[in-house]
């Protein structure tokens, strides 16, 4: 077998996979279930939301509490504007993602210069205070009741309160910021921020200014928190403080943890299993918590890495498989650099 | 080895849903069954409501057999988390999988108007069977949405109304919840006392959830009041109240409460010092008709205990839904169902008879109760029956939804502030003294 050859037959399956992928993505709308479609809707902006998290948490070492404040700040400015204020299409939308995105400037800030423990701490702080004022000041966010009817746009004859058109919609988005991530991830900037998380001193040392490198990080994954918060708030037509309390705040976390910290498919793994698993087990018990926590507990103590990590494990596997029957066959040859 | 990983990931993420996706999608609705959703927080800190409205709907279906006009019923219940999102996820949920005909309706306020706001576009028919934000059936109302529960402000105008003419009360302080819910309820007893010749209801808020109330209590002046109110409801009631006692602000001042603060639920929580508080709304355990003793010693025998207004508003939401199935040909006719709904009379009611107004909320009783100490216990006994109350009270509802919306500080603390319509109205209502529980 030549290396050329194979790389070829690789890459018919990589496309012939896609394109497969592709057909059965865009066409959901057409044959699932409406109440399987709303809850891939549903799937797909959590996935942003844990891709914010798990980018932060996976590349930059940066657990972060204040995701789930950034997503809810954006829904309620949407909210806010839409419903309070009649404003058109797309300002409430663009004011949600830019005053998301300065929020996460000034909370950067102000949480750069922590690590570790403190800077989950820190945080958890700001995320709160988000809470708190969605909560307390009612004469704005209606407090505890939240605000209920925005609805997504219909620009000329395209409603987008339509599932389908929403869907496609959000397909498109999610696979923009799912892409955009991973390029950040592989790039140079990439490389420097996951150099912040491994040896903050070093990367001082060798001449990176470590802070501006977080806060960069940190102020691009509220790029996709922010978006998913819109997506949410048009979807659901309510925003409230649950929205974003501690509760979903944790659970964003636990999904991350269970997905694979900072991998992105493993991320939207995650979610995609937690939503299914809620689907399903509530069919048959209303312990629904009950049983997520137990499977959590399971989780960590056998397989620590998530469910990528039972992926990758699986995968080294066979890959050593591979190599081995490789070396029986033909001694010589060096094993194929390709695998790890 | 690095490029392939996404697509291993998406292609796993593609046969998971397939598998999880397809023997659900094969499900199909029976169409001569009637389908009835049920939203209720079966888990968390209202997980008690929840069980209780699960009884209470589970009874009913009971006696019924599950069956009606010959149709089987089938009940699927839903738990809100009393998360207005999970709310909304799992009306959608009950509408496009369970292709429910009628989903009775959540507990609290805020999920109620989250499902309002879904309801609105789906058409699909909603009792409110526990949410009490009154925009629900007013400047919100929804032609698919009907409540058979009540407003925040409609038990509280009449017992305002009570305590400033009956009881000669002039002056109140309140210490209230500080969210929507005790702001209608404060809006209602506002508009009563002060028409009821009233001067000043001095109105105090209080994050939730407060657990020491020493400050709140050590602020209450000692004179100038003729009595405190406490606006708000479990376990912060239960703390408030017990710190009340033990301050020793009983000799100061008596004690009113809002219309949950003393729940039958939380009285054994309270001190029994706390015999002589009053409250109203529109059930009172201590009834003795017989549609309620009925009601109440069935309910007793299934489950154990004694039902709360949380279980007679689910049973009779049932009961409605049934009863209006019975009156129309055919179920699956949405717009037939709704009308029926929409046109309840329900004059065996176990609380008392009631019937929908032309914005489908109940007109019924609303009972004044006192809570007394009975065989070493507390519980609440009627002694005021006030018969027909509207949600809007005395008031005409066009006059009533051109005020502004209960709110912290709407309407006014002083009753010379209030507006001249408000106070301006021909009385209504009628006070009955209670007797043999009656």
């Amino acid at each position: 077998m030549t290396a050329v050859g194979r790389i070829t037959r690789t890459q018919y399956v990589i496309y012939g996979v896609l394109i497969a992928l592709a057909v059965v993505l865009v066409s959901f709308p057409a044959w699932l279930p409406a109440y399987y479609l709303t809850t891939v809707t549903r799937i797909l902006f959590y996935s942003m939301l844990a891709m914010s998290l798990s980018f932060l948490a996976g590349q930059g070492g940066m657990v972060s509490l204040t995701q789930t404040g950034l997503f809810g700040f954006s829904a309620y400015v949407l909210a806010i504007l839409s419903v309070h204020y009649d404003a058109p299409f797309p300002f409430p939308l663009l004011i949600a993602i830019v005053g998301t995105v300065a929020l996460a400037v000034v909370f950067g800030v102000i949480a750069m210069r922590t690590y570790g423990t403190y800077f989950l701490i820190l945080t958890l702080a700001l995320g709160q205070i988000v809470w708190a004022v969605a909560q307390q000041w009612t004469s704005v966010t209606e407090g505890f009741d939240g605000i209920q009817g925005t609805r997504a746009p219909i620009i000329g004859d395209l409603s987008f309160r339509d599932p389908a058109n929403f869907y496609w919609v959000l397909l498109v988005v999610f696979l923009a910021c799912f892409f955009l991530l991973r390029a950040v991830i592989n790039s140079p900037f990439g490389l420097a921020l996951r150099g912040t998380r491994e040896s903050p001193v070093r990367m001082a040392a060798l001449g990176f200014t470590v802070p501006r490198i977080r806060l960069a990080a940190f102020v691009i994954a509220a790029v996709p928190a922010a978006i998913a918060g819109t997506f949410f708030v048009q979807f659901t037509g309510i925003v409230t403080p649950v929205t974003l309390s501690l509760d979903r705040t944790v659970w964003i976390l636990l999904i991350v943890i269970l997905g694979g910290v900072g991998s992105l498919g493993g991320t939207v793994i995650g979610v995609f299993v937690a939503m299914m698993f809620e689907v399903v087990v509530t069919r048959f018990t209303e312990r629904y918590l009950t049983a997520m926590g137990i499977t959590f507990l399971l989780l960590v103590l056998f397989a620590p890495n998530g469910i990528m990590g039972v992926v990758d494990s699986i995968r080294n596997r066979f890959a050593r498989r591979a190599r081995a029957a490789a070396d029986d066959r033909d001694q010589p040859e060096p094993p194929a650099t390709g695998a790890q | 080895m690095r490029a392939k990983k996404p697509l291993g990931i998406l292609s796993l993420a593609l046969i998971c849903l397939v598998l999880f996706g397809v023997p659900a999608a094969a499900q199909t609705a029976e169409s001569d069954t009637l389908r009835i959703g049920l939203l209720a927080p079966t888990t968390g800190p209202f997980a008690a409501f929840g069980r209780m409205q699960t009884e209470g709907a589970i009874l009913a279906l009971e006696e019924h057999g599950y069956t009606v006009s010959g149709h089987p019923i089938e009940f699927i219940i839903e738990d809100t988390r009393l998360d207005g999102e999970i709310a909304v996820d799992k009306s959608r949920k009950l509408n496009e999988e369970d292709n429910v005909h009628v989903i009775i309706g959540p507990t609290s306020g805020g999920v109620g108007l989250s499902v309002l706001d879904w309801a609105r576009d789906s058409g699909v028919p909603v009792i409110m069977s526990y949410a009490a934000p009154e925009d629900i059936t007013m400047r919100l109302a929804a032609h698919n949405v009907v409540r058979n529960s009540w407003t925040g402000a409609q038990p509280m105008d009449p017992f305002g109304y009570w305590v400033a003419t009956e009881l000669g009360y002039s002056r109140i302080y309140m210490i209230g919840e500080d969210y929507s819910y005790p702001y209608n309820q404060a809006g209602g007893f506002k508009r009563g006392f002060c028409r009821g010749g009233g001067e000043v209801v001095t109105t105090v808020w209080h994050p939730m959830p407060t657990e020491d109330f020493s400050s709140f209590l050590a602020r209450i002046p000692r004179t100038g009041y003729d009595a405190v109110l406490y606006n708000g409801a479990g376990s912060n009631a239960v703390a408030f109240v017990n710190q009340y006692i033990e301050f020793g602000m009983l000799d100061v001042h008596p004690l009113l409460g809002q219309s949950n603060t003393f729940e039958q639920g939380d009285l054994p929580a309270m001190l029994l010092e706390a015999a002589g508080g009053l409250s109203a709304i529109q059930y009172v355990e201590s009834l003795e008709t017989p549609e309620f003793l009925r009601f109440k010693e069935a309910y007793q025998e299934r489950w154990g205990r004694v039902p709360a207004a949380a279980a007679e508003h689910t049973y009779t939401a049932i009961v409605m839904t049934l009863r209006a199935v019975e009156a129309i040909d055919d179920f699956n006719d949405r717009d037939a169902l709704i009308e029926a709904l929409r046109s309840t009379d329900y004059p065996d009611a176990p609380r008392g008879g009631f019937y929908l107004d032309e914005y489908a909320n109940p007109v019924h009783n609303v009972y004044i109760r006192e809570v007394r100490e009975v065989d070493g216990a507390l519980m609440n006994v009627g002694i005021v029956r006030v018969p027909e109350v509207s949600q809007f009270g005395p008031y005409d509802p066009d006059v009533y939804m051109a005020q502004p919306v209960d709110a912290r500080d709407y309407p006014p603390d002083l009753c010379a502030e209030m507006p001249a319509e408000m106070l301006d109205v021909e009385e209504v209502y009628e006070f009955v003294p209670m007797e043999d529980g009656r």
